[in-house]
């Protein structure tokens, strides 16, 4: 009882805490507000500008000084094609479905410093910065990457010491890049600001360059943004709506506000239709979450509403609750490119005019995007350098919660040009399968995962961030249990809840909670690019029989006279091997023709291992991973081996089922002649 | 001779006729049958003693599936969840109206060649057969046939060909990039989606005249004796051009019925749970009743078209002279 009035009292707090001062009212403060921003911004349709001006209002919490303030200016890495983001992007052999050829002027994107000054405040005076900026490329020192700048300042802020900052900027917004830009009406603004990096506890910035592989990093603080849009658009926002005020000009000005958060997104169209509903379950916060939607899916509002929910209920009790009271849902215009995406109280999914139930879509991306609002929204990352803690730990929640909350999703592709769905209701896809088996086991080798994120191959960053995270969190799962995974993740997440974890707090939490040091576990699946592939390689099962000498009545004696028994005893002996570089535990179950099973333990370290059993009946058939616990096993079927192989009855049936496609396609191509 | 009369009495000649559908369907079992047991070698092989196996008799287990389509090599790569029931049609239909026919699997265009050659040397003696049916007929006529109107036949096909691609080369594909930067910002995919589906059925009506138009020539170079295959095609145009009514009507009436073909098809078409051999078998014999469904509609859109042909260019139900150029109407 006492536990649990603490709990509702731990969570009350956090929810005055949170939503409080979003109603512009200021209550306990449960992230360290270090860099908070005042912002008013104003949207230019018909020319795709931006022009804004902000205040940044930055605390230095280290024990250092710094003489300079870095920020992020994002949109530069789509200022023309020699910025590292596009060069870094051109390195994905599967071509950018809009290639960078075809855009028009109008079509890319930048942002231009207009002033910076420091405000009188504290300790410092009022000084003009304009002239004083530069731009710095700390990661690849390419010169013509503009998406770092640097403002000397003229006094160092010292530890504890609070600044303030005007910038005055222009953007142009870009035909999408990253989900960011217009397409139409509409309009996605994320990443849009002069944002600051982080100032580490080392005294070191944190203010990487904008990368394809990558996302965001920064502060938690306050943003309080007004928005001018023109009047009679839908504006959403991260944060809370404060109000609106209608300009003569035709423009209306929308104000957000939101403490607690690390960034800051908002989107605009005329075209934008909107729902709302509330989310409550006994023994979490309620939630109002609010859905724009395209008009042309105001079939799949329930849909989409039930996924949010799904995520909110499962993360909350598994992980802990979700404090801000309220999300805004985004269903991006079609083609924009803006979808799929997670900011702070708002997040992106994405669906189809035709989206059958059950085939995964909108549901799955809604599940994730809302799922980030735990692992990157209250658990704030550096996405720059370890990206596979939110978006890993993220893509296994996902799938989890959608296997409890759906089952599983079964097969559809999509056709004549991807607008027509067509689905196999019995044809299911398994959570592994969600998780990105088979884009893992193609680029099992590509990186390291210790590799800083933004050093990633473009190509294939997913498959290590998203992909080989949650299959070894599967694992993980499989062999400690989910209780004990559960309370992992649960405590992490407690511990690290409006911070910036490192692997290494993952890594020691994990083997806090436990109980055992998983420091070998990780070594493998996290600190090397290693393969894990146990394979059968041979299985053999005869009656016992000696052939040369034996020991008989005390002498050797020619042994064979004896002709082995077809009723047994029978010898058998398994060979299995370890056919690449990574080791783990594994357990190898041989089941016998008579029903005995036999379980047996390998460390997995020796290239391969000889089991040999005399028992009274045959092997029937031997399986490495039983329970398929090493899920990063590349090759899964090769763990198995019958003593009497059958694949006939199943080559015979999909064979023939491909003969009669085979045949459609023939008759096909007769339409020809 | 009215639209309904071609039209019925073409399915009359085709079920006369059983052994039309025999050879055809037998050009299609000499081509597909080999491939297919190389691909139940691949798979067979892959499985080989694993335990999936289980896993793949009650359905098709993706996990496995992504393994043996990275190790699958040749045609067994063309296996895929896409092979299953009427997913199939539609992968098949999507090639032929994104013009991606000939850029299947190399295996596969060469086991469609093959097809495709058998079809073209068949077509004469199919033709002649359906053109008159008052004549004695032998194996040995059809062949006979076959063999006699091949090279024109084959004069045709690359002609064919040749007008498949340019449609997409100059029509089909130039009018999908015109749309995609026509609607760069529509933000509604309905929009998008009627425009592509305007593309589509302006493609599908191109195929449409020009599989129209070749067969009119080909029953010309039949039933006329006319050796050139460009002037059998402007035989065939300047025909339908005179009856396009009666022409485009049976035309329709014709694809109505391949569409129910398929569409039954489809609706039936087994999953992926057979887990027995006798519901392989079943599974099996509905699709080749599928296969042997859709040559006894492609045999009556000759019939029926050679029908009309005759009546409507009053030509006798018999060859015309062989040593005589048949009067164009």
């Amino acid at each position: 009882m006492v536990v649990r009035c603490a709990v509702h009292l731990a969570r009350l707090i956090l929810w005055l805490g949170v939503v409080l001062p979003a109603a512009g009212q200021q209550a306990v403060e449960i992230s360290s507000r270090n860099a908070n921003y005042t912002i008013q911004v104003r949207l230019h349709p018909e020319t795709k500008m931006l022009e804004g001006m902000e205040v940044l209002e930055w605390r230095n919490t280290t024990r250092f000084s710094t003489s300079e303030l870095w920020f992020h200016l994002y949109w530069n890495a789509w200022r023309n094609s020699r910025s590292t983001w596009l060069r870094e992007d051109a390195l994905r052999t599967e071509p950018r479905a809009d290639s960078l050829q075809q855009r028009r002027p109008e079509d890319w994107g930048y942002v231009q410093i207009e002033a910076v000054r420091v405000l009188p405040g504290g300790a410092f005076g009022a000084a003009e910065l304009t002239q004083q900026v530069r731009y710095e490329s700390p990661d690849d020192a390419n010169p013509e990457d503009r998406t770092v700048l640097v403002v000397p300042l003229p006094r160092p802020v010292g530890p504890g010491e609070t600044i303030r900052v005007e910038l005055v900027w222009k953007s142009k917004i870009p035909r999408t890049f990253a989900r960011t830009g217009f397409r139409g009406n509409y309009f996605f603004l994320a990443h849009w600001f002069p944002k600051l990096g982080v100032f580490e506890p080392d005294g070191t910035w944190n203010n990487h360059q904008f990368h394809a592989a990558t996302e965001f990093y920064a502060d938690y603080g306050l943003y309080d943004v007004q928005i001018t849009v023109p009047r009679g658009w839908l504006v959403g926002a991260t944060g809370v709506a404060l109000g609106v005020t209608e300009n003569p000009d035709g423009t209306a000005t929308h104000r957000y506000q939101q403490a607690d958060v690390h960034d800051f997104a908002w989107t605009t169209s005329p075209d934008f239709r909107e729902a709302r509903r509330r989310f409550e379950r006994s023994g979490l916060p309620a939630v109002d979450i609010r859905l724009l939607y395209q008009p042309e899916h105001a079939g799949q509002i329930e849909r989409h509403f039930r996924a949010v929910e799904a995520a909110l209920e499962h993360y909350g009790l598994w992980f802990g609750p979700y404090p801000y009271g309220h999300v805004t849902v985004i269903d991006p215009a079609y083609e924009s490119g803006s979808g799929g995406m997670e900011y702070p109280t708002l997040f992106t999914c994405g669906t189809r005019y035709w989206a059958p139930f059950g085939g995964g879509q909108p549901e799955g991306v809604t599940i994730h995007e809302a799922g980030h609002q735990f692992w990157y929204g209250l658990v704030g990352n550096n996405e720059f350098e370890h990206a596979w803690i939110d978006e890993g730990l993220n893509t296994f929640s996902e799938e989890r919660v959608a296997e409890v909350a759906y089952g599983q999703w079964f097969f559809v592709r999509r056709f004549f040009r991807e607008f027509v769905p067509v689905w196999l209701r019995d044809v299911r896809r398994s959570r592994l399968h969600g998780m990105g088996l088979d884009r893992y086991r193609a680029a099992a080798r590509s990186d390291v995962p210790a590799t800083p994120t933004y050093r990633y191959h473009p190509e294939t960053a997913s498959a290590i961030t998203y992909s080989k995270t949650a299959l070894w969190l599967t694992t993980l799962e499989r062999m400690l249990g989910w209780e004990t995974l559960q309370r992992i993740l649960a405590t992490f997440f407690e511990r690290y809840r409006f911070r910036h974890p490192k692997p290494e707090d993952f890594f020691r939490t994990a083997s806090e909670v436990a109980g055992q040091d998983l420091t070998w576990f990780f070594d493998q699946v996290f600190y090397r690019a290693a393969v894990f592939d146990y394979a059968v390689q041979s299985v053999a099962s005869e009656p016992v029989r000696t052939l040369g000498y034996v020991e008989r009545n005390g002498t050797l004696a020619l042994a064979g006279e004896e002709s082995a028994r077809e009723e047994g005893p029978y010898e058998t002996r398994v060979v299995v091997r370890r056919l690449q570089d990574g080791i783990l535990p594994v357990e190898v179950l041989f089941v016998f023709e008579d029903g005995e099973r036999i379980r047996e333990s390998w460390d997995g370290r020796a290239l391969w291992k000889l089991y040999t059993f005399t028992r009274p009946a045959r092997l029937e058939y031997v399986v490495i991973d039983p329970e398929r616990k090493i899920v990063l096993d590349t090759h899964y079927t090769n763990n198995s081996r019958r003593l009497q192989p059958r694949p006939q009855f199943v080559a015979t049936k999909w064979a023939a089922k491909w003969m009669v496609w085979l045949q459609d396609f023939l008759h096909t191509l007769t339409f020809l002649f | 001779m009215s639209v309904w009369r071609s039209f019925l009495f073409g399915l009359g000649r085709v079920l006369k006729t059983p052994s039309l559908l025999c050879w055809v369907y037998l050009a299609s079992l000499a081509v597909a049958l080999p491939l297919a047991m190389v691909v139940r070698g691949g798979i067979a092989a892959h499985v080989g003693g694993s335990l999936v196996e289980q896993n793949l008799r009650t359905g098709l287990d993706l996990d496995w599936y992504g393994e043996f389509a990275e190790e699958a090599s040749g045609v067994a790569a063309t296996f895929g969840p896409e092979v299953i029931g009427h997913m199939a049609l539609v992968q098949n239909l999507e090639r032929l109206l994104d013009g991606k026919l000939l850029a299947a699997h190399r295996t596969l265009l060469a086991a469609g060649g093959l097809y495709l050659l058998f079809w073209t040397f068949l077509v004469g003696g199919i033709l002649d057969r359906f053109a008159h049916p008052g004549e004695p007929h032998s194996r040995a006529r059809l062949f006979g046939h076959s063999g006699e109107f091949f090279w024109r036949m084959f004069r045709l096909l690359i002609l064919s060909v040749l007008f498949y691609l340019a449609i997409f080369r100059f029509v089909a594909n130039p009018l999908h990039e015109f749309v995609e930067q026509a609607t760069r910002d529509v933000t509604v995919e309905r929009t998008v989606l009627l425009w592509t589906a305007l593309v589509y059925l302006l493609t599908g009506l191109l195929l449409a005249g020009v599989s129209m138009a070749f067969d009119y020539a080909k029953i010309a170079v039949v039933v006329e004796r006319r050796r050139s295959a460009v002037l059998a095609l402007l035989r065939g145009l300047g025909f339908i051009a005179r009856h396009p009514g009666h022409t485009c009507g049976l035309y329709l009436l014709l694809l109505t019925a391949a569409a129910v073909v398929m569409f039954f098809y489809g609706a039936i078409a087994p999953g992926s749970g057979q887990s027995n051999w006798a519901t392989v078998l079943v599974a099996f014999v509905i699709g080749q009743a599928y296969v042997l469904a859709r040559i006894l509609v492609k045999l009556w859109f000759l019939a029926s078209q050679a029908i009309l042909f005759q009546a409507a260019a009053n030509h006798p139900d018999r060859t015309a002279p062989a040593a005589a150029s048949a009067p164009l109407p």
